[in-house]
Formats: structure tokens, C-alpha cells, sequence
């Protein structure tokens, strides 16, 4: 029964109704200063040029290719341990310091995103990566972590990326900003013939990747 | 008095913070760059200096974030402060304003 002006009652619909609220996550939530994974490896790698160093290998170029750089003749006659053993090998001290700066910040944000263990997955992996992709483009020698950094940065970014639903708008400029300083490194690689861009480039494809793959903490504590 | 702002400038190495402390000068509230790895990176990056940089609002000894103050992409100064975060309003809105100002003028941005 219905009197004369009076609507009908109006029927609600699913889609009249506002999205559930999304629960925000600071990804720097709990971070520290202190990540225990990143700490080790720039421990180690200051450690295994002090040994570069104190050997002699700096000296000449046969003395870098001696201690385990790439070298793609070497590589294809089966030495393949020198696409691990060149990324813990640095050319230089300044080389070294700025990798350490770079693997820091990184590891800042990647060791807190994934853990330590799939942390150090993806460091070793894009540095493999990073390897072959400097094997397939030049002949080398070729010595740096910079390729597992690269890893890093592409792993980190692409993390913020897809979860940017549920971060605070800070974390998404992190994303951002991080994205910038990979591609102006990329970009000054590209002007300079000493830096193997390649091995950069092959790393941060593969962290990207690999990042598509490993679930990082958000995820675990989104799905709980 | 609402509020008492004090600014360590050691802090400025890495990351930039402000006390707020209570009439009585217990620390209260803290004004924090946004972020750990964006503070990181405007120091050590060559362009970075262009980023902005915004603050974040703390309780003392805790992580939750209460409010943010954020520069807008806009050619002339204009600010968001977004309290959304703190809906019983324990951060006094006053002194909240106050430090909007005070984090525009006091960090010459």
C-alpha cells in the first residue's frame, strides 16, 4: 500500500555501496638502522677488499682478473664461479664506498620488506643476473656489486609499486624517488664506457623479477 | 604557552626531527622527515635535493603515525597538514598549525 507522492522504497545494491576500507601499512614501520643482512655484507665486502688490497690485485690487470672478475673467454671455458666471485670484488676504494652507501639505503628498504634470508635471495640472484647479462653484452673484466644493488632497487620498487594500495603516500614517493635515482644511474652509466651498464641493467630486471615471485612481509601480513 | 618546539640540529646529518614538548617540557610529540630511506637519499643522491621534504608527526616513543605536513607539487608554498590519522584528536590541532609554520619557516622551505 503506498500513498500518492510517496516513493517507492529503494533498493540497495552492491554497487551503491563504498569499498571496504583499505588498511593502510607504513612500510617503515619497525625498520632499523641496523639490518643485520645488509650489515654483513658490506662488512664483508670492505673485508675482501682489504685482502684486494693488501694482495696486490689492484695493481695490474691480470692481478683483478686473478682474484675472480669477469672475463667472458674465462667464463665461457668454464669458470663460472667468476660470475659470483666478480661481484664481491671492487676496482677501487671509491667504487667500493659508493656501493656501500647505495647497498645501505637499499638494504634499508629490502632487507625490512623481506626478511633476511629471502633478502639475501635476491641480492645473490640479481648479482648471478647481473653477471650474465655483463657476459652476454661485453668481454670484460668487469668487477661490482652494483648488479645485486641493482637488484635491490628494481626489487623494492616494484614491491611499493604493487602494493601502493595499502601504503601510506610517503612510501609511494619512496617508490618513486628510488625509480629516479635507478634511472639517473643508469643514465650516467650509459655516458661512461668504465661502468658495465649491462651488469645494472640485468640485475634490476632480475630483482624486479624476482620480486614478482618472493612474497614480501606486507603481503604475509595482508593475507593473515 | 601550548607547546614548546626544540630542534636538535645533530639530528640534521640524517634525518631531521623536532621535539614538541608540553608546557611542564616533557617530550610530547616529535615532527619527523618523512621518511628513513627519502632522508638517506636527499643527502646522498646528487638531484635529490630537489625532493621535498616533508614531516611526519609521532607520539614520543612510538612508531604510529599521528599526522603528516606535506609540501604540494605547486610553484608557490602550499602545505597539506593531514591529521586524518588522528581522529580523538590527541595531537592539539593548534599546535599542530603552529608547527606547520614553524616546520615552513624554521627549515627555510
Amino acid at each position: 500500500m503506498s500513498h500518492e507522492g510517496e516513493q517507492e522504497p529503494l533498493v540497495v545494491t552492491p554497487d551503491m555501496l563504498a569499498d571496504d576500507p583499505v588498511e593502510r601499512v607504513d612500510f617503515e614501520r619497525g625498520m632499523t638502522y641496523w639490518p643485520p643482512a645488509t650489515l654483513v655484507l658490506i662488512v664483508t665486502l670492505a673485508a675482501i677488499f682489504v685482502w684486494q688490497v693488501a694482495s696486490g690485485t689492484l695493481s695490474t690487470p691480470a692481478g683483478i682478473v686473478d682474484a675472480g672478475a669477469l672475463v667472458r673467454s674465462r667464463v665461457i671455458e668454464g669458470e663460472y664461479w667468476r660470475m659470483f666471485t666478480a661481484t664481491m670484488l671492487h676496482g677501487s676504494g671509491e667504487h667500493l664506498f659508493g656501493n656501500c652507501i647505495a647497498l645501505y639505503i637499499l638494504g634499508l628498504a629490502g632487507e625490512h620488506a623481506l626478511g633476511s634470508w629471502r633478502f639475501l635471495l635476491l641480492y645473490v640472484a640479481s648479482g648471478l643476473a647481473g653477471s650474465v647479462a655483463s657476459v652476454l653484452t661485453g668481454p670484460g673484466p668487469s668487477v661490482g656489486a652494483s648488479g645485486a644493488i641493482f637488484g635491490l632497487m628494481g626489487g623494492v620498487v616494484l614491491i611499493l609499486y604493487r602494493y601502493r594500495h595499502v601504503y601510506h603516500v610517503r612510501d609511494k614517493e619512496i617508490g618513486w624517488v628510488l625509480a629516479a635515482w635507478g634511472a639517473y644511474t643508469i643514465l650516467m652509466g650509459a655516458l661512461d664506457p668504465q661502468i658495465d651498464n649491462m651488469a645494472h641493467l640485468g640485475g634490476m630486471i632480475a630483482g624486479a623479477l624476482l620480486a614478482l615471485v618472493i612474497r614480501p612481509r606486507v603481503a604475509l601480513r595482508l593475507s593473515r | 604557552m601550548l607547546a614548546r618546539c626544540r630542534k636538535n640540529y645533530l639530528y640534521n646529518v640524517i634525518r631531521r626531527k623536532w621535539e614538541i614538548q608540553n608546557p611542564g617540557g616533557t617530550i610530547e610529540w616529535l615532527a619527523r622527515e618523512d621518511s628513513i630511506i627519502l632522508s638517506l637519499v636527499r643527502r646522498i643522491v646528487p638531484f635529490a635535493g630537489l625532493i621535498r621534504t616533508n614531516f611526519i608527526f609521532q607520539p614520543a616513543g612510538s612508531e604510529k603515525i599521528v599526522g603528516e605536513f606535506r609540501r604540494r607539487m605547486t610553484l608557490l608554498d602550499r602545505y597539506v597538514l593531514d591529521m586524518k590519522a588522528d581522529p580523538t584528536r590527541a595531537f592539539d590541532r593548534r599546535v599542530a598549525v603552529a608547527l606547520g609554520v614553524m616546520l615552513d619557516t624554521g627549515e627555510r622551505r
